[in-house]
């Protein structure tokens, strides 16, 4: 079954692969309904980048196929507003000034399911946000020459397309008309050069300081029953990151350190001190140092955690880029608890496109 | 999707022209005035990259009669994340406003074509408005 799986994925992956889309620089993100049920391959993370809809996927190879599905989507897409605008969108102003709390107003909301081996039914609600993000004086510098210049090639493109139309008498809209300024466009503009630093490229730098805060709520069912429904869990968190350029010539090589602060309450853990399904009060704190280079990623998070039952969890995390369709991570340590706490997580991310349209999807696969 | 009209009448009053545009991506409109062959620039958006063209006066209502408004909008969207893009388009703010003719301001709101090159990296709005 797990070899199975895993061709399967591959296959897919590599069938996907052949359409365009790239997933270069998106890191996996990682569902804040995931998180709380400490079913994701790192519980310490930030993703760098915030998606309109997004599909995660969890396989317990134990259990049967897709118990473990989060769906995320980030509002901000999908709010009309007349005052957005590209530097707005960036965090700056035209004299390069930096605005930290830019992002307060890109909420991801994600919902998770998860089915345990044991007939249990966790349904999670997640909301995260980033409150502050600090980007480098060289980071913002790049982002202008690389905004101002594609502003400045917009309106050539612009120029051209007014010239097509005056030249030919075709009217946007009639048959043929797109094609042919296609081809003109490319012909204008055929020795015309652009630096190779993309906005893009600035964007997903990581910035130098940045703190997320987060939500969750975890509602269980179990014997398949609706009526048997309570609650499970209730998280907040917040994560800060400090990331540092390993050499600044190759930016996307990095030393992350994190620090992690959660606040847990919870119906579903055993405790030592408590009868089972008794409610417990917990406190997580914890770091993670992480080095991040262009395609390989691995670090190491310790989180402990005090109140009603103290414990911790111990895990090295690894990930590996193979293409900008394929992504591998892995996660071995120990979990919260005293039994039942050993992970072993094997993870594959890949990304579909459909229409022009480009749509990651997310998977990983837990052993 | 037929031409819509502007009434300017035959007046010597100023017609004014404003084009709002919210959206992440980097916006440039350019706007004309044709008639026949004949294109006459009126103004360009700003260099912010919002593409917003505030209240501008293009012509006299008497001048203007009987010519096309044209507005272009070109969208790059290199700078947004290729899989936000399309929601980003569809939730784009945009409002054309004409004043000064008879029975005062009017906005418009949509678009004659929308063109999406390959890659969604640029897309183009026009519109075109009679002026009667």
């Amino acid at each position: 079954m797990r070899y199975f799986i895993v061709i399967f994925l591959s296959i897919f992956t590599i069938t996907s692969a052949q359409t365009e889309f790239s997933l270069e620089d998106l890191e996996m993100p990682e569902s804040p309904a995931f998180v709380l049920l400490d079913e994701a391959p790192s519980i310490i993370t930030r993703p760098n980048s915030s998606q309109a809809l997004a599909l995660h996927i969890l396989q317990n190879f134990e259990g049967s196929l897709f118990n473990d599905i989060a769906v995320s989507f980030t509002p901000y897409w999908f709010i009309k507003d007349k005052d957005k605008n590209p530097l707005r969108y960036y965090g700056i102003t035209a004299e390069g000034e930096q605005n930290p709390f830019s992002k307060l107003n890109k909420v991801t909301i994600s919902a998770a399911y998860n089915k345990t081996d044991d007939s249990i039914t966790n349904v999670a609600l997640g909301a995260r946000v980033t409150l502050f993000e600090l980007k480098r004086q060289s980071d913002v510098l790049d982002l202008q020459t690389a905004h101002n210049e594609a502003v400045a090639y917009t309106k050539i493109v612009s120029n051209l397309r007014i010239a097509f139309q005056q030249e030919s008498g075709m009217i946007p809209g009639e048959d043929g008309f797109d094609e042919a300024f296609a081809a003109y466009k490319t012909e204008k503009l055929q020795n015309f050069e652009r630096d190779s630093i993309t906005i893009l490229d600035v964007l997903h730098r990581k910035p130098m300081l940045a703190i997320d805060a987060a939500v969750g709520y975890n509602h269980r069912f179990s014997g398949d029953t609706f009526n048997n429904g309570e609650t499970a869990r209730f998280g907040a968190w917040t994560t800060a990151v400090f990331s540092s350029y390993l050499n600044p010539s190759a930016s996307k090589n990095y030393l992350n350190i994190y620090a992690f602060a959660r606040y847990l309450h919870d119906e579903t853990l055993m405790s030592p001190l408590l009868n089972d399904n008794e409610e417990i009060e917990s406190f997580d704190l914890g770091i993670k140092a992480e080095f991040e280079f262009e395609r390989l990623t691995f670090g190491y998070e310790y989180i402990s955690r005090s109140g009603d039952g103290d414990t911790y969890r111990s895990a090295g995390n690894i990930g590996y880029r193979l293409s900008d369709a394929l992504y591998l991570s892995g996660t071995f340590g120990n979990n919260f608890g005293e039994t039942d706490d050993l992970i072993t997580l094997f993870g594959i991310r890949w990304g579909f496109s459909t229409d022009g349209q480009q749509l990651p999807l997310e998977d990983t696969l837990q052993n | 999707m037929a031409i819509q009209t502007y009434e300017v009448g035959t007046t010597s009053n100023p017609i004014k022209v404003q084009v709002e545009v919210g959206i992440d991506a980097i916006a440039h409109t350019t706007i004309y005035i044709i008639k026949g062959s004949d294109w006459n620039h009126v103004v360009d958006s700003l260099d912010d990259a919002n593409g917003d063209v505030p209240l501008t006066p293009i012509s006299t209502a008497v001048d203007l009669v009987g010519k096309t408004l044209y507005v272009q909008i070109t969208l790059n969207f290199e700078n947004i994340d290729p899989p936000n893009r399309e929601a980003a388009l569809e939730n784009m703010v945009l409002y054309y406003t004409l004043t000064g003719g008879p029975n005062g301001a009017r906005a418009f709101s949509k678009v004659d074509n929308t063109s999406v090159e390959d890659g969604f990296e640029m897309v183009y709005l026009d519109k075109r408005i009679k002026l009667i």
